[in-house]
């Protein structure tokens, strides 16, 4: 990440899959390495279920709107919540979406946003470590591998703090199980 | 990396300011957006030494903490709108007694229970009018988390200061918001003054800071607290005299110390030919507007209250400058704008700009805004 660089990402997806903790880790992650960052959330009833979204800004200056007006990375894990929360992207945008579990809209194309990672995010994740748990973590890899946007030691120190240790292997293949993935999808070129 | 900085909730810096601030007494009853402060404060308060207490309703709540701050504790409750409704007679009651209190008020979209997750500032006028009768009180404003930290333990050394209830105006967004801040510094404390000598003692006879030093409950002296007008011995009288001797006084002990209580913030106001005039979490994308409209070549400035009130307009006529044009967005219908609006009269083109959809009004749309407007 470039010295006055703002970044931007947003996540959507469902209650439960832990996106809002997955943005808090990453936002541990940034200010580890000195940035500023602001994080939020939709704050619903629906804590577990209902549909989601975590908003994260990472800057190396002051933050005056706190908000993601123009996201970088907009990763969807459901398509609710692509659906709801899936505007307000532009060519800047990647888009990741879960093609495990969700069908790629027609309104994502080549004018609408800078690229599209169709990845089997959920069904990968069952078959290589035989759990559900951790898809935030794997998302949090592909958006890793994809951006650069902290270093991979302190996303694992900031991932450390916040789960518990007979977890913490589990967690650790879930990132780099994400970070896999972009580098695969990368070797073989295809873009859906 | 700093060590000492941590990624923090509006909410929780709200919590973590109050025990640092010295305050050992909660009582309250959790309502959304507010909600963590109650939920952090029942883990944290043993923790400390502290009392937490969960109240049947936010009546109870206020007079919990009225209670245990006339025992000598430095107090916090929290809430949202349709809790501080409630809370609306025991504020006076604080004022009348002069119960040095600090309320956390984080608005959500109203009127009544309105939609409790989405963010609004339209509870300025009821921070400063909700109670009955003449009553002065004070209101800080964050901007952000850190601030959320600072002016809490502002509001605990001003309540204490003054005698006089504090109340924090946060809104939704800042209290759900997480940025990091660090909590590494040992604040400054105000402690409330006390009296000395039994024999004599008045509870409510002051010196010239207007504010008196009233004994807490059971340390030997003499205590009386009533909501009805009283004299220096605190008993109620019907004494005109008496009473607007003590109406004045309330006023006075803040107004005389306007230096001290009033705080503000300015961007570039000196050659600025439009200026916004904001608070809170609108403050944030009105500054991210003034950095892009000076890049592009216009003259923008903006003047943020951090203090709302007591709100003194020669203050704000001098922060103001010259611009022609003064902007006040706002998350209501134009509550702020009225008083900038008293300051200015005719003599400036004051513009309201509101947003009550229960979203931030973003740089995008004051660019907008001053678009259709011709601005």
């Amino acid at each position: 990440m470039g010295t006055d660089k703002r970044f931007e990402l947003r996540m959507t997806g469902s209650g439960g899959q832990g996106l809002i903790l997955g943005s808090i880790i990453l936002a541990e992650a940034a200010i580890m390495e000195g940035k500023i960052v602001t994080q939020s959330q939709v704050y619903g009833a629906e804590a577990r279920g209902g549909t989601t979204k975590a908003e994260l800004v990472i800057s190396s200056k002051h933050i005056a709107y706190p908000k993601v007006t123009d996201p970088d990375v907009l990763a969807a894990m459901t398509d609710e919540g692509l659906r709801q929360y899936g505007g307000g992207i532009s060519r800047k945008t990647e888009v990741i979406i879960d093609s495990s579990v969700m069908t790629t809209p027609d309104f994502l194309n080549e004018e609408s946003c800078r690229d599209l990672l169709a990845l089997p995010i959920r069904s990968t994740l069952v078959d290589r470590l035989a759990t559900e748990l951790g898809l935030n973590i794997v998302l949090l890899g592909v958006i890793e591998g994809l951006t650069g946007v902290v270093s991979v030691e302190t996303l694992r120190k900031a991932i450390g703090k916040h789960v518990k240790k007979q977890h913490l292997d589990l967690n650790m293949r879930a990132l780099d199980l994400g970070m896999e993935m972009v580098e695969a999808q990368a070797k073989t070129g295809i873009r859906i | 990396m700093n060590e000492h900085v941590v990624l923090m909730q509006g909410n929780e810096a709200v919590a973590e300011g109050a025990i640092a601030a010295g305050v050992r007494f909660y009582a309250g009853y959790p309502i959304t957006p507010s909600s963590e402060i109650a939920e952090i404060m029942a883990r944290r308060m043993p923790e400390v030494g502290g009392v937490f207490l969960q109240m049947e309703d936010e009546i109870a709540s206020i007079m919990a903490i009225i209670g245990a701050s006339l025992a000598g504790k430095k107090v916090l409750t929290a809430t949202s709108g349709p809790g501080f409704s409630l809370m609306q007679e025991g504020l006076g009651y604080a004022c009348m007694v002069e119960a040095p209190i600090v309320l956390l008020e984080s608005m959500r979209y109203g009127p009544s229970t309105g939609m409790p997750t989405k963010v609004s500032q339209m509870d300025l006028m009821q921070s400063r009018w909700g109670t009955h009768g003449d009553h002065w009180i004070i209101v800080l404003s964050p901007a952000s988390v850190e601030e959320s930290y600072r002016l809490t333990i502002r509001a605990v050394n001003l309540a204490e200061k003054y005698r006089n209830p504090v109340i924090v105006l946060s809104d939704e967004t800042i209290s759900h918001l997480r940025e990091p801040i660090d909590v590494s510094v040992s604040p400054t404390l105000t402690d409330r003054k006390l009296p000395v000598e039994k024999s004599g003692y008045l509870p409510y006879r002051t010196d010239i800071s207007l504010v008196p030093a009233i004994a807490n409950i059971g340390t030997g002296f003499h205590t009386s607290f009533t909501g009805l007008v009283h004299g220096e011995s605190g008993f109620q009288t019907a004494n005109g005299h008496v009473a607007e001797a003590l109406v004045e006084r309330l006023r006075d002990k803040l107004f005389n110390n306007l230096d001290d209580i009033i705080q503000f913030e300015t961007d570039r106001v000196e050659d600025a030919e439009i200026l916004f005039v904001s608070f809170g979490i609108t403050a944030r994308g009105v500054s991210e507007t003034v950095e892009t409209l000076r890049s592009r070549g216009r003259k923008a400035g903006a003047l943020r209250l951090v203090t709302l009130f007591p709100f003194d307009d020669d203050r704000i006529r001098q922060a103001a400058g010259s611009a022609r044009t003064i902007i006040v967005p706002e998350l209501n219908s134009g509550q702020l704008v009225l008083l900038i609006k008293r300051v200015f009269g005719d003599s400036r083109k004051v513009v309201p700009m509101n947003k009550i959809n229960g979203d931030l009004i973003s740089p995008q749309d004051i660019l907008d805004f001053l678009q259709e407007e011709n601005l």
